[in-house]
């Protein structure tokens, strides 16, 4: 029973530092750094932060997976030192890089994203291309040059009699 | 499923735990709702960034984002609900009772849909107010307008939605006019999304209630009128259709 206990505190553990540094800022904030701490794992400095957070391992959320792993170890390694066969066991088959790599999948940008902008890019201000200024004009009478007099007169020239519009035919 | 009507309620431990569990699944698919906006977020603000004076590709990516969330989540959850009801008619749980867990999944529905409405509409709002500062950038606004026979100031206002004739004051010739493309598209890219922006309050009401439906329409088409004086009277016409032919709620 205590063996079981002993599990499942081994595993909450591994969860509550899962959840921490999931929940944390990007690139882990004040409270991922201070958890960090009451475990004794080293912070990343913020050179290391700074040239992680240019580099091209994108992250959205979240601690660095880097700083969970430092965290992991040093559970791992107190679960692995107690003396129950079982709690070693779980400890020892513990797969860091599996787990750092899960981790590694829910704060890396989601990939179908990548797609939607891709895909959307293709008509970036494709109609923003082409437009045309304003224009101002008179229409004039192609026989006499008047110009037209009247906003409804579609018809004949007022001056002359001629046709002011051309027909379509 | 016949069956269940029969049943009693459960209060069962097996019960609670599935219930828990249910709660839980949907908890986490509204979790990754707001994980996928969340990060939409940069490459979108880029995009608004780099709009000029058409917003289609926000239409473009909203699509996306709608299938990957409304329509990818919502589909999750039915999964997750055919799986939950087999597992509760496998203990006996009554039909009121899978009923009441049968609701969650509706509101979810719901939920995810009305979010992304919200969404949708900030979304296009902050596209639309990008596309106006542009628009605003490139047209000269002071230009002075003469007539093209005796050069006498013309009244036309660079803000026109349609082409229009003028009579000068001075000579009597008419003037045709036809505003920049730019402005002209204003209608579609900035004043609709922007007016959306202004009714949107009142369209989660609007589907069952018929007051809140003509506040969202007079609210839609008087901010289209105000800015849209151009086209004042189309606008009304439609505004008045809609407010009072019934049918119109079928819309929602």
């Amino acid at each position: 029973m205590s063996e079981d206990k002993d599990i499942t505190d081994f595993k909450s553990e591994i969860d509550r530092a899962y959840q921490n540094a999931l929940h944390s800022e990007k690139g882990g904030d004040a409270k991922w750094k201070t958890f960090m701490q009451s475990y004794g794992a080293e912070n990343l400095s913020e050179d290391e932060t700074n040239m992680l957070l240019n580099s091209e391992m994108k992250i959205t959320k979240g601690a660095y997976p880097l700083e969970l792993r430092r965290v992991y170890e040093i559970i791992v390694r107190k679960y692995s030192a107690q003396n129950n066969e079982g709690l070693r066991n779980s400890a020892d088959n513990f797969n860091m890089d599996d787990e750092i790599k899960k981790y590694y999948q829910k704060i890396k940008p989601f990939s179908g994203m990548g797609d939607i902008f891709s895909n959307a890019s293709i008509t970036m201000n494709k109609y923003s291309e082409g437009l045309q200024k304003s224009k101002h004009y008179t229409f004039k009478c192609k026989n006499c040059g008047a110009p037209r007099l009247e906003e409804m007169q579609y018809d004949n020239c007022l001056f002359c009699g001629s046709k002011l519009f051309e027909n379509a035919n | 499923m016949l069956s269940s009507i029969f049943k009693k309620d459960n209060h069962s431990d097996e019960f609670q735990k599935l219930i828990d569990r249910w709660d839980s699944f949907i908890e986490k698919l509204k979790e990754r709702y707001y994980e996928v906006l969340k990060q939409s977020e940069e490459p979108l603000n880029n995009v608004i960034e780099n709009l000029q004076f058409d917003n289609v590709i926000i239409h473009n990516v909203k699509t996306g984002l709608k299938n990957q969330t409304v329509e990818q989540l919502s589909e999750k959850a039915e999964e997750g609900w055919n799986k939950m009801q087999s597992e509760m008619e496998k203990i006996g749980v009554s039909w009121d009772q899978i009923n009441e867990q049968r609701n969650k999944l509706d509101h979810f529905k719901q939920w995810i849909d009305w979010q992304f409405g919200i969404f949708d509409v900030t979304t296009s709002g902050k596209a639309a107010r990008k596309i106006l500062d542009n628009v605003k950038k490139h047209i000269d606004d002071k230009k002075l307008h003469r007539c093209t026979q005796c050069a006498a100031e013309l009244p036309i206002k660079i803000y026109s939605f349609i082409s229009i004739n003028l009579k000068c004051d001075s000579c009597g010739s008419v003037n045709t006019y036809i505003p920049d493309d730019r402005i002209r598209a204003l209608e579609y890219y900035v004043l609709i999304p922007l007016a959306e922006e202004q009714a949107y309050p009142f369209k989660q009401k609007a589907k069952n209630d018929r007051e809140a439906q003509k506040q969202y329409f007079k609210t839609y088409y008087e901010f289209l009128m105000e800015n849209v004086p151009d086209k004042k009277e189309f606008y009304e016409r439609d505004m008045n259709e809609r407010i009072n032919n019934p049918f119109f709620k079928l819309s929602f």
